[in-house]
């Protein structure tokens, strides 16, 4: 059977009778790469669960009105991305009023997270990627930790090959250059 | 055709050092839907029979106040604020039309001291409508982690 592509789904979702069919669907196909990516932002799994939920809710609540000037994926990566970096906000809230090293208690956190078994070249990397403009970080993300291809990118992104390359390979040079000067 | 390695891809490097408990994944959407169930978007019809007198009262002077603070912030503490901003902002457009690089448009709010923190009260929509991409360069920039 041939898969609904994502305007389809979007199609039945305004469907009240389709939606929460939907919608599963639209899970199935995006809320791994979705947390995947959360994870990345915010390094321990129990703030990426709860993070991918608001933001499925989100989705959810937001997608009657989506006007399609971006792919689905894309959308819905940037919901994501907004809210980790709320988290993330609130956080550094937080450790404003604590008086432990705010770096410290960032690793101690990663490092009592069960599920984390990153060294220190990881939060090295971690650390550069955060420091990238914005759409080069989306770039680098998609490319590098997703495997998508330029051609998928572009689709989603609506951005010529041409320029992902040219964003991928800026961002790799950047990095490269924090790696080296670190050296 | 072999992959590139990157410098930082040394032999102990680990590209996903992240796990995820056993069967995570398997009822995800099912726990991502009762909480969508339990979150609808639909306001919630408030009984009239619930709502006293008192609380019409109380609400509407709690709307007085609230309009109130909005407005004294909105006559005395945002004008000068929000011009400073805007003016950013038109620069910061004019800048992009130009099809700058993101890189440089980074650099641009550096070199011109464009206080993005205090710029992210601004109502957001406004410059979603001018270019979505910036508003997300901007909440970004705002964070500044």
């Amino acid at each position: 059977m041939q898969q609904l592509s994502d305007t389809e789904l979007i199609s039945q979702f305004r469907n009240p009778s389709l939606k929460e069919k939907a919608f599963r669907l639209i899970l199935a196909r995006y809320q791994e790469k979705l947390y995947w990516h959360i994870r990345r932002l915010v390094l321990v799994h129990e703030d990426a669960d709860d993070i991918l939920q608001n933001t499925m809710i989100k989705i959810w609540n937001g997608l009657p009105g989506f006007r399609e000037t971006s792919g689905l994926y894309t959308w819905m990566y940037r919901i994501a991305s907004n809210e980790a970096i709320t988290f993330l906000k609130a956080k550094q809230r937080d450790r404003a009023v604590l008086t432990d090293d705010p770096d410290d208690i960032v690793k101690n956190r990663v490092k009592s997270d069960p599920y984390f078994d990153g060294d220190a070249v990881y939060e090295k990397l971690h650390g550069v990627i955060n420091q990238l403009p914005p759409k080069q970080q989306m770039v680098f993300r998609m490319k590098y930790f997703d495997d998508m291809t330029y051609e998928d990118m572009s689709t989603e992104l609506k951005t010529s090959v041409g320029a992902l390359k040219a964003s991928f390979h800026h961002a790799v040079r950047k990095i490269q250059s924090a790696f080296e000067n670190s050296d | 055709m072999s992959e590139e390695k990157y410098i930082w891809e040394d032999k102990e490097f680990n590209k996903n050092p992240f796990r995820v408990p056993d069967g995570y994944f398997d009822h995800l959407s099912d726990r991502i839907l009762s909480r969508v169930n339990d979150n609808p978007v639909e306001s919630i019809k408030v009984s009239r029979r619930i709502i006293r007198p008192w609380m019409v009262w109380a609400s509407s002077a709690a709307a007085v106040l609230v309009m109130g603070w909005f407005g004294f912030q909105n006559l005395y503490l945002r004008p000068h604020q929000e011009a400073v901003f805007q003016e950013g902002v038109s620069l910061f457009v004019d800048y992009y039309a130009q099809e700058l690089h993101e890189g440089e448009l980074a650099d641009y709010i550096a070199d011109h001291q464009i206080d993005l923190t205090t710029s992210s009260t601004v109502d957001y929509n406004y410059l979603i409508q001018i270019e979505p991409e910036l508003t997300e360069e901007m909440i970004y920039e705002s964070v500044n982690y």
